[in-house]
């Protein structure tokens, strides 16, 4: 563990030097991400600012929970990005093998070979929104309140990272699983809005299957109309700590795999 | 001699629509995801309309509002089907436009007409049979009627158009990748700001005056807006036929902008690359 803490500062910056030897192209990247989402902002904008409230949600709320749903996203994609390659065919090309003749935890080099700045975009536009909408809804701010929103965004964030590992994973077996894994990571576009405007079985599945909801949501559902946040912030890491661990289960039986049939 | 002309560049297209066959699998998969984002904004906007003080929204009702963005998905995915981005993109990365200058062929009708072979594949493994369950849903679900024949073939024909506009600004955006590497980055912003700003997420009676103002002179209201509200017969032909004109008219815009601007970079290419 020790060893793991002391290698990854050296890891870290060795990819952010990595990625700064193309300062424009890092540039680019992170003005896309930001704009991208600035832009499903305003579009969400538009459409709320024509009707009084959503389910007794209006657009201050739901700039707010926008602002949030970025934090836990933007980090998993800053720290984790390299996930995606899994499922973009990387395993046929064989990124995994340098990984293995190391004696170093393959899934933690696979993570920390690279730093995604273009998350950055995403994490910056956070920020704003969450500083745009604090003054603008209800709020009782109290310590508690803040420890436990940060509580909650690092388990989302880890929530993230465990979908990606899962269906990336599942390139073990597949050989390549990006559209899946992007359909179900798409399924985090649910959690952007009030949950009773969906369907029973779509609930059903934010809540229970693919717990989104439960992880961005629910939180400040409770933080915003005085529900029991920290009761939520339970759910949030029941939700996340389950997720990690069928994520690692299906990692590991699919790394095996690959060791099997491999080399 | 003139069919010779066309003719080599046939097989660009051909090669466009194998292209796009190869990845049926792929198709799919990108498929589903669409789903997702329909389910979303089915349930958004019904309970958008349930919390409405009044029936219409900016003059759409909810079955119009449906109708209007359901359409707009699916035939986004045929209209911004151009693969000319990623084609210029990759060889100028991989430094293949020099070769490509030697050729005796039009760089700019080369990658339009492989993307075309792209737009058909896309049509036929998409966009059709997506249409047909779309109008089929639509008319089961909320009794949206079926469009009508002349309708339909004006919107195919200006949807033709609003491909050419897309693939010129495509060729243009991709040609920024001569100062930087980041493909990815560069294909988020594009398509965002295409999506946004041509109606493909919202309808632009949504938009602030002063946006509409703007976009009254810019090509992206040519490219999603105008050819669905063709389809859902919102425009009389008098307007129809403005629209068709409109398009043409960027069409021929973006076309000389597209050369021009290709001939300059040409150069550059020559004089960093020798």
């Amino acid at each position: 563990m020790r060893k793991y803490l002391r290698l990854y500062p050296y890891y870290v910056s060795r990819s952010i030097k990595a990625r700064l030897a193309y300062r424009f192209d890092a540039f680019i990247g992170i003005l896309g991400f930001l704009l991208e989402n600035a832009l499903i902002f305003s579009t969400m904008y538009l459409t709320i600012s024509a009707i009084p409230s959503l389910n007794g949600w209006d657009i201050n709320m739901m700039g707010f929970l926008y602002g949030f749903y970025l934090i836990p996203k933007s980090l998993d994609h800053i720290l984790s990005d390299q996930v995606w390659q899994l499922a973009n065919g990387g395993i046929t090309r064989g990124i995994l093998d340098k990984y293995l003749v190391k004696p170093i935890n393959p899934l933690f080099q696979l993570v920390v070979e690279m730093i995604q700045l273009e998350g950055i975009g995403e994490l910056i536009l956070g920020i704003v929104f969450l500083a745009l909408f604090t003054p603008l809804v209800t709020v009782e701010w109290t310590l508690m309140n803040v420890l436990a929103l940060v509580i909650v965004a690092f388990f989302a964030m880890l929530f993230f990272f465990a979908i990606k590992l899962i269906f990336g994973s599942l390139s073990f077996w597949t050989k390549r699983s990006i559209e899946v894994m992007t359909m179900i990571y798409d399924f985090s576009n649910f959690a952007k809005y009030p949950i009773d405007i969906f369907t029973r079985a779509i609930r059903f599945v934010l809540t229970y299957i693919l717990p989104f909801s439960v992880v961005i949501f629910l939180p400040i559902e409770a933080l915003l109309k005085g529900g029991n946040l920290w009761l939520t912030t339970l759910y949030v890491m029941i939700a996340s700590v389950s997720m990690l661990m069928v994520s690692l289960f299906v990692w590991s039986r699919g790394l095996k795999r690959y060791e099997s049939a491999g080399s | 001699m003139k069919i010779n002309k066309y003719k080599k560049y046939l097989a660009f297209s051909k090669a466009g629509i194998l292209d796009g066959f190869a990845y049926k699998f792929s198709a799919l998969g990108w498929l589903l995801g669409d789903l997702v984002s329909i389910i979303i904004l089915f349930y958004l906007w019904q309970a958008i309309y349930q919390n409405s003080p009044t029936e219409t929204i900016n003059g759409m009702t909810f079955k119009d509002m449906i109708a209007y963005l359901i359409f707009a998905r699916v035939s986004t995915t045929l209209i911004f089907s151009s693969s000319s981005f990623w084609n210029i993109g990759f060889d100028i990365y991989e430094g293949n436009i020099a070769i490509s200058l030697i050729r005796p062929i039009n760089y700019r009708y080369r990658l339009l007409a492989s993307s075309f072979g792209n737009f058909l594949s896309t049509a036929i493994l998409m966009f059709i049979p997506l249409f047909i369950v779309s109008i089929v849903i639509l008319n089961l679900s909320l009794g949206i009627g079926f469009p009508e024949l002349a309708h339909l073939l004006l919107f195919l024909v200006s949807v033709v158009l609003s491909f050419v506009i897309v693939d010129s600004m495509n060729f243009l955006i991709g040609e920024i990748s001569i100062f930087t590497n980041a493909l990815f980055g560069l294909m988020i912003i594009k398509n965002i700001i295409l999506s946004f700003f041509s109606g493909s997420l919202l309808p632009s009676s949504f938009f602030p005056d002063w946006l509409n103002a703007v976009l009254r002179f810019l090509p992206f209201q040519s490219m999603v807006e105008k050819p669905i509200m063709i389809l859902l017969g919102r425009l009389e032909y008098m307007d129809i036929l403005m629209t068709l004109l409109i398009q043409l008219m960027w069409v021929v815009i973006l076309s000389v902008l597209c050369n021009f601007s290709f001939n300059r970079l040409k150069k550059h290419v020559v004089s960093v690359g020798g």
